[in-house]
């Protein structure tokens, strides 16, 4: 078992698999059963406790006992009076830097400490709205439309680079200048446009997404069905008399490329949750009273310049970690298949 | 000359298929463009929208091939004096942000390609992925938030007057900066580099270099240019995509800013007209190269 689990690691790519199909298990997670990790909902704003900092109080409460905690809390309150939320003065707005976390806003009406759940563990908005919960939000508004984009992409992508692999000729032209037409617009331009032209709703994007996405998926596996139409298997399955359908579905498509599919699947979905986020950055995406990751940063940029890092910075590592998720998990299976071709 | 012949017509026959997608998405999609700019009649006349829309393609078509793409929605300014007067900090923040990228790559790539199995170089391939996993404005405000923290100042008004290079740097400094680091660039640059560095050492031909014990880097290099002129120019289009990003990030403004307000305000020819000077750079890049290794690779020219 153990030798087993060895192998699989040092296959090439074995360690971006892990780690990939960790961060993604994560974002699936936090997508399905994420409203169980916080009190609080994305809409319920907690006015007593705007632009709470990410507190390590929780970890207090967790680590000491109720007489440690009080007594900290009193040690704190002799030291350094804070300002209060609302008006951080320029002198105090770059506390996150020295790494000494400032005093929780709306001191003096304490919650009475419960259970973890009721601590802002990664701080509030601006209207007090828990990061938390705004992240766990924003997981499933970047993994629905990606899953449109995927949907969209490999559903026209697969069979049209199967059916232009395997009969060539004037379907290969077509798609070869179809691809040559979209490359030569920048993606996010063209993405513009059609913004600019029906002002859609995200998954409407999405989707023109996926169709830009198309020729690069049925190129490449045009070139691989290429290689293999010419095979002997494949004229030996010609002359058993089996039908194209069969070949095609069967033999090209199960047999040798059904790991294009996962492959593939993986690397739309990151480039979809980076396209995803840029347009809700650029307010074009998913607008304000839906969450989405993009639309966090967007909203947090006058706060960001007084000094509240967390409100930008926190959406700003789950895209980092849900794209480097999808990442890492398609390239590893992608270095895992060439390695096993290889062999 | 027969080849040369079919780059030039797939340029043209690309751009003008490039000219139909732009102008289809706006004009064969529901929605009426006069009402929602509540144009009158009479304007609507002049600019030819009520016209049928083949008849207004041509015109567009015949407005660009001249050099002029119409006239802004919004406030009535001629879309090509409008890029003429955004165009220059964006070809500055672009070509200085290639460049950075190649000189990061260059140097890296071909280190790691020669050495694929050592530590240091498994290390790079890390960095290089990680990068490429940064969206352009996440990069940009990590970026702006460690500078703004540290120094507490941030330029953001364009330099004027003479050239004196701290005020330059200080307001290009970091835009291209992020142009140059994010959006995958260096690290898809490093990636394609060391692969190609691996594959041409390996070749018969390097082999045969080393065993004559003569320079390897004149062999390496000259095997190496039309590759990375090519990743470069297909990366064009991926980073001409990230300026709208980040001169949104940084106010910066030039092309990618007016493509980002013109979207926001719904103004069709502005973007059509950004759309097409875009595509038409990527072609001409496109075509340099078509017609570079037409001209270097003999195996081309005879086929």
């Amino acid at each position: 078992m153990g030798s087993r689990i060895l192998r699989f690691l040092h296959e090439p790519g074995g360690y971006r698999i892990v780690m990939g199909s960790l961060l993604v298990t994560l974002l699936l997670l936090a997508t399905l059963g994420g409203s169980q990790w916080t009190h609080y909902g994305p809409r319920d704003m907690d006015l007593e406790a705007q632009m709470q900092p990410p507190s390590p109080s929780w970890l207090r409460h967790a680590l000491t006992s109720q007489e440690g905690l009080d007594r900290w809390e009193k040690k704190r309150a002799e030291g350094v009076r804070g300002p209060s939320a609302g008006s951080l003065s320029s002198e105090e707005s770059f506390d996150f830097l020295r790494a000494e976390p400032g005093p929780e806003a709306g001191d003096g009406k304490k919650k009475p400490a419960g259970s973890l759940l009721e601590h802002h563990v990664l701080g509030t908005d601006r209207d007090g709205r828990d990061m938390l919960a705004l992240l766990i939000a924003g997981a499933r508004n970047c993994l629905l439309p990606g899953l449109v984009t995927c949907a969209v992409a490999l559903c026209l992508g697969l069979p049209l680079g199967l059916l232009a692999g395997y009969y060539g000729g004037r379907l290969r032209r077509l798609l070869q200048s179809l691809s040559g037409t979209i490359l030569s617009i920048p993606r996010l331009v063209l993405l513009l446009i059609v913004v600019c032209a029906l002002e859609p709703n995200v998954y409407y994007i999405m989707a023109v997404l996926g169709l830009t996405l198309v020729p690069r998926v049925s190129e490449l596996l045009m070139t691989r069905v290429r290689l293999l139409a010419n095979q002997g298997f494949i004229l030996a399955a010609r002359e058993a008399g089996l039908t194209d359908w069969r070949i095609l579905s069967r033999h090209l498509f199960w047999y040798q490329n059904r790991q294009v599919f996962t492959i593939q699947f993986s690397l739309i979905m990151a480039e979809s949750v980076l396209t995803e986020t840029t347009l809700s950055y650029l307010q074009f995406g998913t607008k304000a009273p839906e969450v989405s990751w993009g639309n966090i940063i967007e909203g947090s940029q006058m706060t960001f310049f007084s000094g509240y890092y967390w409100i930008t910075f926190f959406p700003a590592f789950a895209i980092i970690l849900a794209i480097l998720g999808f990442f890492y998990l398609g390239d590893g299976l992608n270095a895992r298949l060439a390695y096993r071709e290889g062999k | 000359m027969r080849v040369p012949l079919r780059i030039l017509g797939y340029f043209f026959g690309t751009l003008l298929a490039v000219s139909v997608l732009v102008f289809a998405i706006v004009h064969l999609t529901p929605g009426d463009i006069a009402a929602i700019h509540n144009l009158s009649a009479h304007t609507a006349h002049q600019l030819h929208l009520d016209r049928s829309v083949a008849a207004q393609y041509f015109l567009w078509l015949w407005g660009c091939l001249r050099g002029d793409f119409g006239i802004s929605m919004v406030n009535g300014a001629s879309v090509s004096a409008l890029m003429i007067q955004y165009s220059p900090p964006t070809l500055i923040l672009t070509f200085c942000g290639l460049s950075c990228s190649l000189l990061i790559a260059l140097p890296l790539g071909i280190w790691r390609g020669l050495r694929p199995v050592s530590l240091a170089g498994k290390l790079t391939s890390l960095a290089a992925f990680t990068l490429s996993a940064l969206p352009v404005f996440v990069l940009g405000y990590l970026v702006l938030g460690i500078v703004f923290g540290f120094f507490r100042v941030y330029i953001t008004t364009p330099p004027e007057g003479p050239f004196q290079f701290w005020s330059y740097a200080g307001y290009y400094g970091l835009p291209i900066a992020v142009l140059a680091l994010g959006n995958g660039t260096v690290g898809e640059f490093i990636r394609f580099i060391s692969l190609e560095t691996q594959s041409i050492n390996r070749s018969m031909h390097m082999r045969a270099v080393r065993a004559r014990g003569a320079g390897l880097g004149r062999h390496l290099s000259r095997s190496l240019v039309l590759p990375v002129y090519n990743i470069v120019v297909t990366h064009m289009a991926v980073l001409l995509g990230g300026l709208v990003v980040v001169e949104r990030v940084f106010n910066f403004h030039g092309l990618g800013w007016l493509s980002w307000e013109a979207t926001l305000k719904r103004d069709f020819p502005v973007i059509m007209g950004i759309a097409m000077i875009m595509a038409v750079l990527i072609r001409v890049f496109m075509l340099v190269g078509d017609l570079l290794a037409w001209w270097l690779d003999p195996r081309l020219r005879e086929n």
